[in-house]
């Protein structure tokens, strides 16, 4: 809460001063514009709500969507030479706000019923001109802003139903749909396991031991040419979507004690009890 | 009396409105009208989040939507509903139900005096704010309790389509664009809440009132018996309003304690009931396994049944529980479990000893606040 207050009001000072002292004014790097296209899909397929997925899983079960959206931010390129460069998220007043972009692959078709009718599958910015030969983002809201009041962190932090109001925190994910074997099989990401707040401070968390903020490097991709895909598909390769541990939430909702997460959790390259985090496993997305 | 503080209310609205008549139209000039607590004896002032100053316009708004039923999709539900100011701002039941008729896994939380709670809920560490916990009986899915999840839309629209309660938001909040919002929702009906501060039982006459027939011969030596190394009940209900997890205007550090009171050990090891495991399911901390928070005692002899889930009927059960240093103890072989607090080891009392102990915890009911119409819903006491 703190910083987002704090670079609101910096970025207004360093554009007077930009515009105030004309004479030694540091000469601008050219901006690029960065557009980046996301596109959901179920393995070969394109994710749209009201359609019919086969062969999803370990049990090769249909799948109907009821949600899929997506919080990323800490969007940054990479140099030829290795070096990260933040993307500047341009703020457009609904699916980008503090370095924060909500992606929405869900309408009001079929069973997806929650959310907006609206959608979102890109990512914009800016950033300087350069040799760029990677891409890089963080899936989640960062920790200082997860655990603020989202009834005034505007949007798209703003929708109480990407919001766990009981955990104090925000649903990373919400990917849901109806499968043969399950009414509603969710998979909610978010943060667990998280501290009381810090000393001094009546609001927030010392720190989550299970923050859930999956890191993705799609290496080699060009910006000009390459999207970001991000696939059901992969992510449901490993999991039986037909049934659900006993009395436990409908599909994973990140607690450490649900053993139906262990399978989603490894495509996203996360730890999940004795399961090491491994990047290397990491399938949910990728670049094309 | 009510009467009189609603003509002071619109003396204060017109003077406000008048004000922002002559006022630079640039910004806020005018000083906020402080909101009086009219705090009993002895009661520090409370604390309240920066954002959310308390003022008479907003604590009536908050009243009004407290008790609201359109504040429910279904529109059968207030906030009033499962929080009763007879009963102290609970419902009578073991477990509280939600509009639609799901039962909660745990019993409805008392309301007098939550301004001075550091924790909302019965154990959850992160829900530290009124404004952040009323979210929670809003659109909570599991429970449904209001059942706006994924509908907020619909609720913001429902209280935008009444002129008169538009109004009364620009009124309260007349520094904001957009009056109606969850934002100012969730402050008026958090405004309200603190404003729920009950002190002036027989032992608040008696302490602070220094009024030595307040309490009765039995009170005072229950009292004496609560404040004993003996029964050690003091340490987790302390202070001014009986509970350690209290936080005032003054407070340096706010603490933020649960505790394992012995009610269940499933497995010999402590294990709560997997549905409600309580502070363990926030934290996974093992030590935080049947973790709870302590409720203030205000008002305890009308906010029964007891505990976090509603499993002990009345105050005698309740000393029966503590004496036996943990129900659960009697099925263990008469071991403690090794999560339970170390203040609840048991304890003898003599049948008069007991009656004395509940003679006190009786002193601290405030008819007052049980009927203060200050506190009742508008469309009955206006």
């Amino acid at each position: 809460m703190r910083s987002l207050l704090r670079s609101r009001i910096l970025l207004p000072l360093a554009l007077v001063g930009a515009l105030g002292c004309g004479d030694d004014e540091p000469q601008t790097p050219e901006l690029l514009t960065v557009n980046l296209p996301v596109v959901a899909r179920v393995g070969t397929e394109a994710f749209e709500c009201g359609k019919t997925y086969t062969n999803v899983g370990t049990t090769g079960t249909t799948y109907e969507p009821m949600d899929f959206r997506v919080y990323v931010h800490n969007v940054r390129l990479v140099t030829r030479d290795g070096k990260e460069v933040p993307v500047t998220l341009t703020e457009d007043g609904t699916w980008q706000h503090s370095g924060v972009v909500l992606l929405d692959f869900a309408n009001k078709d079929g069973l997806c019923t929650q959310g907006t009718a609206a959608m979102n599958a890109s990512i914009k910015g800016t950033a300087p001109q350069g040799d760029y030969t990677g891409l890089r983002f963080t899936v989640g809201v960062p920790e200082d802003v997860n655990h603020g009041d989202p009834t005034t962190l505007g949007a798209p932090m703003d929708d109480t139903g990407l919001h766990w109001s009981w955990q104090s925190g925000f649903i990373f994910t919400r990917i849901e749909g109806r499968t043969q074997g399950l009414p509603q099989h969710v998979l909610h990401l978010g943060s667990t396991a998280c501290a009381p707040p810090p000393e001094g401070q009546t609001q927030g968390t010392a720190g989550c031991a299970n923050n859930n903020r999956p890191e993705f490097h799609l290496d080699g991709f060009d910006v000009t040419k390459n999207k970001v895909v991000m696939d059901l598909g992969t992510l449901f390769a490993g999991a039986n979507l037909d049934v659900n541990a006993p009395s436990t939430a409908a599909g994973c909702m990140s607690s450490p004690t649900d053993t139906d997460c262990g399978a989603l959790f490894q495509p996203l390259g996360l730890a999940f009890g004795g399961q090491a985090a491994n990047p290397a496993a990491q399938t949910f997305i990728r670049a094309e | 009396m009510a009467r009189r503080q609603g003509q002071a209310w619109k003396a204060l609205a017109t003077v406000a409105l008048l004000g922002a008549g002559c006022a630079d139209p640039s910004g806020p000039t005018e000083e906020p009208v402080p909101y009086d607590w009219k705090l009993p004896a002895g009661f520090p002032k409370p604390r309240v989040p920066e954002d959310n100053p308390m003022s008479e316009a907003k604590v009536q708004l908050g009243r009004r939507l407290f008790y609201d039923k359109r504040l429910s999709l279904n529109g059968t539900q207030s906030c009033g509903s499962c929080h009763e100011q007879a009963r102290a701002f609970t419902d009578g039941r073991v477990h509280a139900v939600g509009s639609t008729g799901q039962a909660h896994r745990r019993n409805g939380q008392g309301l007098a005096n939550v301004a001075y709670a550091t924790s909302l809920t019965w154990a959850n560490s992160a829900l530290t704010t009124l404004e952040a916990q009323a979210l929670v009986p809003l659109f909570g899915r599991e429970p449904v309790e209001l059942g706006f999840a994924d509908q907020q839309d619909v609720l913001l629209e429902r209280l935008r389509a009444d002129p008169d309660l538009t109004a009364r938001f620009a009124e309260a909040f007349p520094n904001e664009a957009t009056p109606v919002s969850l934002a100012t929702l969730t402050r008026a009906l958090s405004a309200f809440e603190r404003s729920l501060i009950s002190g002036t039982s027989p032992y608040d006459r008696y302490l602070y009132g220094k009024e030595v027939d307040a309490l009765s011969p039995a009170a005072k030596r229950g009292l004496q018996l609560f404040l004993s190394e003996r029964l050690e009940c003091d340490h987790c209900h302390s202070g001014f309003n009986f509970q350690d997890a209290t936080v005032h205007e003054a407070t340096k550090e706010p603490v933020l304690p649960y505790h394992n009171t012995g009610l269940y050990n499933e497995d010999g090891q402590g294990a709560y009931p997997a549905g409600d495991t309580g502070l363990f399911e926030i934290t996974f901390r093992p030590d935080d396994m049947g973790r709870f928070k302590a409720p203030s005692l205000r008002n305890v002899a009308v906010t029964g049944p007891y505990m976090h889930d509603g499993s002990v009927e009345t105050l005698s059960d309740v000393l029966d529980h503590y004496a036996a240093g943990g129900r659960a103890r009697a099925a263990n072989g008469g071991q403690p479990s090794p999560l339970q607090s170390a203040f609840v080891r048991g304890f003898e009392l003599t049948p008069e000893e007991k009656a004395d102990v509940i003679a006190f915890l009786e002193s601290l009911t405030d008819t007052a606040f049980l009927t203060d119409p200050r506190f009742a819903d508008p469309a009955t006491v206006p």
